[in-house]
Order: structure tokens, then sequence, then C-alpha cells
């Protein structure tokens, strides 16, 4: 033990009689708050029983390795990892070498730490993070849903999530692929903030194939997570990191979710929570729609419409309105192709039997729609109504 | 005594004169051969002393010596044995050896002296003036096949004592005459398949007969049980029937390959070749020390089907990029440089992912990672050379239960007739025959824009995010759909037709936008 730390004991004795070096203390004290939740696959729970046990994340590291022995005794894994940690790095050299990667950290202490979180039970003892964390004044809300989604779900979420963004609303998600991604690419797209909570350390991309996303939510928001940085994505983080996902929502919208999956316990930890659940109803014989009608049968907000979810959220639509409006203005034949059209794929040859038109007009008049934006083919011949 | 016979080998898919010489002498009772045999040949030492023996002919105990010249060319296939046979009976002096002048031989003895049928007739019987016959000598059993050949008297025998007979005593041999037209229609009544028998799948059939039109080669994609081999075995029945010389060479490669129908001994309907995906590069380029036609040879003139194209193996696959581009292939060997025709329509089908029912969420289970994965099997060359692309729906039970019948092959094949009359009409005095074959440059030309229709592709051009290679394409089939339809000029809606027949780019393929 050097002689500067040991004055530094000192003065936290001094803090703690709430003296005015208590804001140098409590910036000290961040350092040894990210070294402790630097170690690798620490629950929270221990964690805050360390700090209990031993006062402060500085006692944790200051402590002689013998008072860990009762630990040892209940045969616990974590503290063999702990020591190797401990005595492999320190504070000091942790918390540099994240600066040089860009790797901000801030702990539940500190003033600044998301205040919707603070609340929630089981809140993390601090959030490792790169470019910034969502604001206290501008509304939030989570737009949740499957991986493998439907065109459906694929739309919805970009609807709903451009119209939210345009009102300057704070989308926040998992950056997964599916309506996690469209969604805040949907948001940053419309120019809105949105922020990814990750299940790995902010340091990575999971999945890779959002790099991009990854990379513009640096720029339009930022990306966050619980887990210390060069953390895998290991299949337990992500029920988990969706517990900061509701967290950090004031509302958390579901778009489309399996009975049993992810979103679902992203719903149930926002009941808890004490956050608006609404969801996007789909055909009750849809599996990727089966979690998400559950979940208003249970009494979630049901979405109509963008405009009904903004109304009810008592938002602005000015910028979104504008966005919005378009003049419709299509020949008969054209009319008479997009009404059968729909959010779920079609095949050429049923639209053909449908409108009964002759098979060359038909593909003209798909092409003079996809030159339009009113429908997109989304695999071999398969079209769907394009919103744009 | 010396003596020499004039026989054939074949090499790839010509044929060489070989000539066959006897030699007997004073010394120990040895029957030697030599002339770089393969083991089939090598073999076929016993099996003319015993055929001759059965038949017969009771051989002098002397020194045999045979050669098979040129020494250098490699001699393989069983058709030597009767050449060898008469050369080492007109050495004895049991057959005069000016009767063997001018005469080519060729057959696979059996012990009993009867002979067999072997392949690459129809090949040796055509080179056999070119190696100064007048006669040709072969199995009864490939008579038929033989006597295609005009301008040369081809004479069949059962076994090698009629052959004898005849070369002594004059004894004819017998011979056959060919009624090519009577052959093609009893093809055409035994072929077993018509496009009325799909039901359904109007767009697939369209499809289909734009590619024929033009000689697009074709990709289907659809769920399991959608139809899609159904549809490409009709494929060669509205492909233009074959003219002679095209139903000859037809015949030559699968006679060399031995899958000749022997009681046809033409082929006159095109060939429909669906390798299984375990196909290997040899096997599907034609391979073996002195290769043998593969499966692209064998699909010459006719369709080449490849069901489950992403299960094939890449470098498979990466075989038929030059049979693809040049209508044939070259195999080399340390024997030599073997050129085979493989001019084909290639006819590909897909599952669009491994489950095969994306993009129906609520029966496919695949991530788009995985369909992505599934894609990426397919290597971009191989669909760089893929015209038209399709979706192959389910079969609804309505469409299943249709009454009446869709229209049959032959209603459709005048129609694709037309569409190739006219292009090839167009295509007098240029190095093209059909709309697919076109480069850049010539689609310029031939493929010329209205204004309107130009405006159009433009725009088309920048919001579907279009490659330079894809426009060549879409110009391409706008161009047969306007041949269908005896247009001069390609309209919106040919233009219109042809870009929902393109190959979507690989990105957009796994719905990710």
């Amino acid at each position: 033990m050097t002689e500067a730390e040991n004055r530094t004991g000192k003065e936290r004795i001094a803090a703690g009689m709430g003296c005015p070096q208590k804001d140098r203390e409590l910036e000290a004290m961040e350092r040894y708050w990210f070294w402790l939740c630097s170690i690798p696959e620490l629950s929270q729970k221990v964690l805050k029983a360390l700090v209990f046990y031993f006062g402060s994340p500085r006692g944790v590291w200051e402590a002689p390795e013998e008072e860990f022995g009762i630990w040892k005794k209940t045969g616990a894994k974590w503290v063999e990892e702990l020591l190797r940690f401990r005595r492999s790095c320190g504070p000091e050299q942790i918390w540099h070498s994240a600066e040089k990667k860009g790797i901000k950290f801030i702990s539940r202490e500190r003033e600044g730490f998301p205040s919707r979180l603070r609340h929630i039970p089981d809140c993390p003892a601090g959030l490792f993070y790169r470019g910034r964390l969502p604001g206290e004044e501008a509304f939030s809300a989570a737009i949740v849903g499957a991986r493998q989604c439907s065109p459906y779900g694929r739309i919805m979420a970009r609807e709903l999530s451009r119209a939210l963004a345009g009102a300057g609303v704070q989308v926040i998600s998992g950056l997964a692929l599916g309506i996690d991604g469209t969604a805040q690419r949907a948001a940053a797209e419309a120019g809105g903030s949105s922020f990814g909570v990750l299940g790995c350390g902010v340091d990575q991309c999971y999945p890779q194939e959002n790099f991009p996303l990854y990379q513009e939510l640096l720029e339009r928001g930022g990306v966050l997570s619980e887990f210390p940085p060069g953390s895998r994505p290991l299949p337990f983080h992500f029920p988990l990191r969706n517990r900061i996902i509701s967290g950090l929502a004031d509302a958390v919208i579901v778009v489309e979710a399996r009975e049993k999956s992810g979103s679902l316990i992203t719903a149930d930890l926002a009941l808890e929570q004490g956050k608006d659940v609404y969801a996007v109803p789909g055909r009750s014989t849809d599996d990727l729609s089966r979690g998400c009608n559950r979940l208003i049968a249970q009494g979630a907000g049901v979405i109509l419409t963008p405009e009904r979810l903004m109304e009810e959220l008592k938002l602005e639509q000015t910028t979104w309105e504008k966005f919005r409006k378009r003049q419709l203005s299509l020949a008969p034949e054209e009319e008479l192709v997009y009404s059968n059209l729909d959010l779920l794929p079609k095949g050429l040859n049923e639209i053909a039997k449908k409108t009964a038109l002759p098979f060359g007009r038909l593909t003209e008049i798909l092409l003079k729609l996809q030159l339009k934006g009113l429908a997109a083919e989304i695999a071999k011949n398969q079209y769907i109504k394009s919103e744009r | 005594m010396f003596s020499s016979v004039i026989s054939a080998a074949i090499c790839g898919i010509e044929s060489r004169k070989i000539v066959v010489e006897a030699d007997v002498s004073d010394g120990m009772p040895v029957f030697s051969m030599v002339g770089y045999l393969a083991s089939e040949v090598k073999e076929a030492q016993d099996r003319v002393r015993t055929a001759l023996r059965n038949a017969g002919f009771r051989l002098p105990v002397k020194r045999v010596t045979v050669n098979l010249s040129p020494a250098d060319v490699r001699k393989a296939g069983s058709g030597f044995d009767l050449p060898i046979g008469v050369a080492v009976l007109a050495a004895f002096g049991m057959v005069p050896r000016e009767a063997l002048e001018g005469i080519l031989f060729a057959g696979e003895l059996s012990l009993n002296g009867e002979l067999n049928g072997i392949r690459g007739i129809l090949e040796m019987v055509s080179s056999a003036s070119r190696f100064g016959c007048h006669t040709c000598i072969i199995p009864l059993k490939n008579l038929q096949e033989g006597s295609m050949v005009q301008g040369i008297r081809v004479l069949g025998a059962e076994d090698i004592g009629q052959v004898v007979r005849f070369l002594n005593e004059g004894k004819a041999l017998k011979q056959t005459a060919i009624n090519i037209e009577e052959i093609r229609s009893r093809q055409e009544e035994a072929r077993p398949v018509d496009f009325s028998q799909v039901q359904g799948q109007a767009v697939l059939r369209r499809a289909a007969e734009v590619a024929v039109s033009g000689l697009h080669n074709l990709l289907m994609i659809g769920p399991p049980g959608a139809g899609k081999t159904m549809v490409a075995r009709r494929i060669p029945t509205i492909l233009p029937g074959t003219s002679l010389e095209e139903a000859l060479e037809i015949s030559k490669i699968h006679s060399i390959a031995g899958t000749l129908p022997e009681e046809m001994g033409l082929l006159t309907s095109r060939p429909f070749r669906s390798p299984h995906h375990t196909v290997t590069p040899a096997a599907l380029a034609g391979g073996g020390a002195v290769p043998k036609p593969g499966e692209v040879s064998l699909a010459h003139r006719g369709v080449l089907y490849l069901d489950e194209l992403p299960e094939f193996q890449k470098a498979t696959l990466e075989t038929l990029r030059q049979p693809m581009e040049e209508g044939k292939i070259c195999i080399t060997r340390n024997t030599g440089n073997y050129l085979f025709p493989a001019d084909f329509m290639l006819v590909a089908s897909m599952n669009p992912c491994k489950c095969g029912y994306f993009p129906d969420r609520n029966r496919c289970t695949c991530s788009y990672r995985d369909v992505k994965r599934y894609l990426e099997h397919i290597s971009q060359p191989l669909l760089d050379r893929i015209d038209i692309c399709v979706e192959a729906p389910p079969v609804r039970y309505e469409e299943l239960t249709m009454d009446g019948t869709g229209e049959d092959s032959s209603t459709i094949r005048q129609r694709v007739c037309r569409a190739q009359a006219i292009q090839r009409e167009r295509y007098r005095n240029t190095r093209f025959y059909f709309n697919a074959d076109l480069d850049m440059e010539a689609v310029r030309t031939f493929c010329a824009l209205g204004r309107e229709q130009q405006r159009l592709m433009r725009e088309t051009y920048e919001k579907l995010e279009l490659t330079a290679r894809a426009y060549c394409r879409i110009l391409k089939v706008a161009r047969t759909i306007a041949d269908l339809d005896g247009a001069e000029q390609i309209g919106g809606e040919h233009l219109s037709e042809a870009i929902c027949y393109r190959v979507l780019d690989k990105k957009y393929w796994s719905g990710e936008r």
C-alpha cells in the first residue's frame, strides 16, 4: 500500500462527514467503482454484498486477501476469479486503458446516472457507455420485438419509430436483428436519437450485421451496457440487459413477439418497474403475434396506428405529420393491384389470379408501384405494400 | 504371314483410324499383343482365341503377334475383338487378305463367337469414309445405329462365322434401310411428359416459355413440392424439334457414353439431364484417362437441370462456366486435349431458404443469417449467366382440382418456333443465334429502347439499384418477350415483365432491407 493511497483513505472518512471535498471524493471513488464493475462475470448481487462488507469499492481493492477467506469457504467460484483479476490489474490502469478506447463509465452514486434506471429494483451499480446517455428531459420509449420478424413487423416498427423519433422521443432498444435494429435504424434516419443496450461489452458490436447501425448510434445517441468491456454476448446476459431497456424507457412498445420470448421478458420487467406497455396486435394464428396479443389480453395498450399512439402518449406530431402526408393518385388498375397488396408477402401468381390482369400488364403496374415506393419485392416475386 | 485390318478408336468425341496388324510365324505358341493397350483390349486375346475355336476355326500352333497402330494412341474399349480376330484369321490364310481392303471392322466377341454391341458406333461409321473405307462390318445389335450414316455400306453380322463366310464366299450380311421420319414420330409418341399435365403455375409456365424462346438460362425459386422439377422435365418438349444434323450430333455423344437406346439408333428428341447434387466435377464435365462425355455434354442441344442448386459443391458449379460461355468444354489429360460439345440450356431450381418456406414466417424458422448463408452457396459468376429467375409458388387446391388442362407442349412450341424464327432472321450475318447470346455491344444495337422506355428503365435502374450486368440481361429478356409478342420495338410491358424476371441481388434476397 502506498502512502498516497493511505491518505485518500483518511479523506474518505472526512467525506462521510459531509465536507466540501465530497465531489472530488466521489470522482476518485468512480475509478474504484469502474474497477469493481469491470470484474468479469461478477453478478450484481455479489457486487452489492462486497460493497456492503468492505464499506466501499475501494475497500474491496485494498482489503488483504485473507479477508476473502469467508467467501472462499462457501466455495463460491467468483472469489478466485476476483482475486486473479485483482492481482492482474488495478483501478488506475484499467481506467486509463478504457479512456483510450473512448469508453466512459458512470456509477449509480453519481449525478448524471439515468434517474429512470436508478429507481428500478436490481439497478446496476454502474453503466459503461460510448456516445452519450439518454437525456432526462425527453420522453423515451423502448421498441422491442422478435429477431426473425415478418415484413409486417418490420414495417410497423419502422413506422412507429419514425413517428416517435420525429416527435423528439428517444428510442431505446437492444441493437438486435429484426425489430430492434429496424426501429433504431428508422429513428436514426428520421433524425432522432436512439440508444442501444447491449448484452456484451460496449467495445464490440453484436450482432456483426448491425455494425453500421452501431456506428450511427455513436453519433446519434449511444450504446450502453452493464457488462464490462470485453464481455462476450453470453446467452444469460440478454434477459439481464432487458431490464435496463425497460428501465431506461417511459413506455415499452412490443411489436412482434412469440410466446416465451425475450421481448415478453422485457414487457414483464416493464410492468414490474411500473412502466406503460403497448403492443402491436396481429393475427391470432401468427406465431409471431401470439406474445403481443397475449399482452393486449392482459391489459397492455393497443397500438392501432402511429397517430393514435402519439395521441395517447400526448406527444406533438408536427415534424412527423409533414413527413407522412402524401397525395395518393393512382390509376384504376394501379389502385386494383395496390389494394390487393398487403403487409404479408404475396406471390406473383396469387396477385395475377386476384386481379385477373394480363400478365404483362400486371408486371408493368407492379413496377410502377415499386417505383412510386408503394410496393416492395422482399423475396423473389414476393411483393408487399410498402409505406414510405 | 502378315495381315492388316482397319478399325477405329474413340478419343473424346472423335474417332481415330487404328490399323490392326497380325503376324504369324514359327515358334512357341504365344499370342502377344502390343500397341499401348488398355486392359480391356489386352484381355481381347483370350476372347478372340476362344471365340475362334468355338466358331470352328482350328488355329495351327504358331506364334501370333498383334499390333495396333499408331502405337502412341491409347486404345480403349471392347470394339477391337472383331478386327483382331479377322486379322489373325487372315494372317493364317483362312480369309483372303484382298477381301479386307476398305472394310472397317468393329465389335466385341463373345466366347461362343457371337458379336456383342459396342459404344461409339455412330461416330466410327461416320468417320469410316474419311479412313478410306467403303464398307463397315459391325455387330447386328448396332446395325440400326450405324445405318443412320448415309453414303457408306453398313453391314451387320451376328457372329464371326458370318463375317468369315462373307469375306470368303460373299454370302450377304444383313443391311437395313432407315426411315428417320418414322423414328421421329415413334419417339414423339413415346414421350411421356407434356406441359398440359402442369396444373396452375401460370407465371412459371410463362417464364419457361420466354426462357426457351431466347434460350435464356432459367432459375426457379420455390418451396418443396411446388412442381419445379415437373416443369423442368417438360422444358425439352417445348424446345423446337431437332434437325437431322442435330439429332446425329446428340446421338453420337450418347452412343459414345453408352446411353443411346439400342432399338432406336437415333435420338431425335432433345436430351434432359438432371444429375444429382452429389455429382463430382469430373462426372459433370467429363472424366477418365481418356475422357468420356460428362453430363454437360450429354445435355448438348437439350436441357441440363440442376435441382437444389445450393447443395452442389462450389467446385462442381465452377466447371459450368466454360461450357455456358462457349458451348463446349475442353478437357486436358496427359494423353492430349479433348474437346466436347456442351451447348445446353441451364435450368436450375432452389428453395428460398434451408427449410424452404421463407418468407412465410409462420412456417420458416430460419434466421436472416441462415437465409444469407444458404444463398451464399451459389457462386456469383454462375448467377451472372442466368437471365431469368422466377418464383415457383406452392400449388393451391383450386388449381390442383381445376377442370380442363393447361396448354399442351405443341401449342407452346409453335409460339417458341415463331419467336426463334424472328431471331434467326435478325441475327443473319452476325455471330449470334439467340437473344441470350448477345453481348453488351450487341444489346445496344439490337435492344434499342424508345424514349418512353428509356425513361422507365432509367428510373428502375436507380430505384431498384440495378447493376450494369442486370441491365444488360433485362434488355435481352425484354427483346425475347417482344419477339414472342411479334413486336418490332421493345414496349414498356415487355420491359417490366423482364424486370420481374431479373435475378435479385443477393443482399435483397434475404429480405433484409
